[in-house]
């Protein structure tokens, strides 16, 4: 969210009438509970019941949405271990976890605020049992079509700007779904395929149902979108290189030469090349190349560990003669972890093995011409 | 034990999902308080936020937090409320824990004003005194584990791997013999 310059006036004033931003600098006194450099907890003066806790960050905001994604995250993660205290303080199972953001929601101060309040048996708060209330069905169904379109693209922006840390982890693994550019990068090199989408967008759209990786590729996306798009692109292309070529010789003929843009428009010409077949070999190759890639890098990833393994034989000697074993120090033991987090143990092995006989048969070659060496001295000696 | 909210997760039961992904899933609420009412929860079934991830609980928060920015702008509502149950005795109709997003607008009839309680100043000291210990406590005690178990750690993989090169000193021995 984005404030205007007004709005930013208007937040400054707030700012310097705050209570709440007095009790983060001291001046006004309260109970606190934790504090750190960006939030602070303190115990509310008017409980729910006893340990109701405020949590705050220190700097003013005056609603959750306004939070900049650092605080925010650090917060929530705070937000657990705070809560855990108060559970543990009051000697209570549970908790309510509520913010309210603006008047209407019962917001009572301009400083955004987090309660956590303590929960009990009976204990008379019954402001929390939700009832159904009567709504309008049709508009409930226009909300559910306008949310399941908005909330993962306004996700997606989110993450953008400020990715979870270990949300680029999950990323890397081959599940992963595209996002409109990176489709259109993507699509953009693969020559054939661009062509296809041009030439014969009934086909793509049959391949893109049953290709696996087409698939992947075009999750977040609507085909027709992407024929359009790119249609539109290539034809747009190829109109101005025709231009282009053709616009020294018929410099006086201007008509001739709409005439001629006007049919490029027109994709019945284009579509006349035969270049189907020759469409779905390509597309094969290039999967096959981008297999070969992938294993060059898992070979790659294995040398490494060869260097580590060298150094310790120990892990050598289990990866090859105890696998399990191996594996359960692996889950035991945290730097273990790190090392081996994404590697396919037996793979490894295999591949250990395979260098192991490759070193065996290369020393015993040498050994062999040395020993032909001196068998040769012997010879001439004798 | 029945959870309808892990039957709904699994595909079993039907649902108006909004957003899902590997960690967490956003629905309408099956009995809505007012129009706009989300629910989000964790794929993993807890009842407390204590025993998820710090991940999965960021997670769950920054959903939250768009879908109150969504609803601000889908459906009109002059403000947002965002509640979460965590644990017993919450009035949480699941028994797993559960996020709510609620879109507010004057005179919906819904409110979350509790009654204050008053309490005795050497309550409330009491209360801050145990609730700030176990506070500091859950922060120092985490940094104090992970600090020793590693020295451990090191020392045992030290003295193994003597004693198995010391194995493998012997082996060669036994190769070398004629």
């Amino acid at each position: 969210m984005q404030l205007t310059p007004e709005q930013q006036q208007a937040l400054e004033a707030q700012k310097a009438n705050c209570p709440f931003c007095k009790i983060v600098k001291g001046e006004i006194p309260s109970k606190k509970i934790y504090e750190d450099d960006k939030i602070i907890a303190v115990l509310d003066i008017n409980p729910a019941f006893k340990g109701h806790t405020l949590v705050m960050p220190k700097e003013h905001y005056p609603i959750l949405p306004l939070l900049p994604p650092e605080t925010f995250q650090h917060l929530s993660v705070k937000i657990k271990e705070i809560s855990k205290a108060v559970k543990e303080g009051v000697l209570v199972f549970g908790d309510i976890i509520f913010v309210a953001n603006g008047v209407v929601a019962g917001q009572q101060s301009q400083h955004f605020l987090l309660h956590i309040i303590p929960r009990e048996k009976n204990d008379g708060i019954d402001v929390f049992e939700f009832k159904k209330g009567d709504i309008d069905k049709i508009k409930e169904e226009e909300l559910y079509k306008v949310l399941k379109q908005n909330l993962p693209l306004m996700l997606k922006n989110a993450y953008a700007k400020f990715p979870i840390q270990q949300q680029q982890k999950t990323s890397s693994l081959p599940s992963t779904s595209y996002t409109k550019e990176e489709a259109f990068a993507i699509i953009d090199k693969n020559i054939p395929l661009k062509r296809l989408i041009v030439e014969n967008s009934e086909q793509f759209k049959a391949l893109a149902q049953t290709n696996p990786q087409l698939q992947m590729l075009l999750k977040n996306i609507q085909i027709d979108e992407i024929i359009s798009v790119i249609r539109k692109k290539e034809l747009g292309e190829d109109r101005q290189s025709v231009v282009q070529k053709q616009s020294k010789p018929i410099i006086k003929e201007a008509e001739v030469v709409q005439q001629q843009q006007s049919q490029f428009s027109q994709p019945s010409i284009i579509q006349q090349k035969p270049v189907q077949i020759d469409v779905f070999k390509e597309l094969e190759e290039n999967f096959k190349k981008q297999q070969l890639s992938e294993k060059l890098a898992e070979e790659e990833i294995y040398e490494d560990f060869m260097e580590v393994l060298a150094i310790n034989p120990k892990l050598k000697y289990l990866l090859l003669h105890d696998l399990p074993l191996l594996k359960e120090k692996i889950s035991k033991i945290a730097e273990l972890q790190e090392i081996f987090k994404d590697v396919d143990l037996s793979k490894l092995k295999e591949y250990v093995e395979k260098k192991e006989v490759e070193e065996y048969n290369e020393d015993k070659n040498k050994e062999d011409k040395e020993q032909n060496n001196e068998d040769d001295l012997i010879s001439r000696i004798g | 034990m029945e959870c309808k909210l892990c039957k709904i997760k699994e595909g079993k039961l039907k649902a108006k999902i909004v957003y899902e992904d590997a960690i967490v899933l956003a629905m309408l609420s099956e009995y809505p308080a007012a129009l706009g009412h989300v629910e989000i929860f964790s794929k993993q079934h807890v009842d407390t936020i204590e025993a998820l991830q710090d991940i999965v609980v960021q997670q769950l928060f920054t959903v939250a937090n768009t879908t109150a920015s969504a609803l601000f702008e889908a459906s009109g509502a002059q403000g947002t409320n965002i509640v979460m149950f965590n644990g017993d005795n919450t009035n949480n109709p699941y028994p797993h824990l559960v996020c709510m997003v609620l879109s507010r607008r004057e005179d919906d009839g819904i409110n979350f004003q509790w009654k204050p309680k008053q309490l005795q100043p050497e309550e409330m000291d009491a209360v801050q005194s145990k609730i700030r210990d176990k506070a500091f406590i859950a922060e120092h005690h985490e940094k104090e584990k992970k600090e020793p178990k590693k020295a451990e750690e090191h020392k045992k993989q030290e003295e193994e791997v003597i004693t198995i090169e010391e194995e493998n000193y012997q082996v060669k021995q036994l190769d070398r013999l004629p």
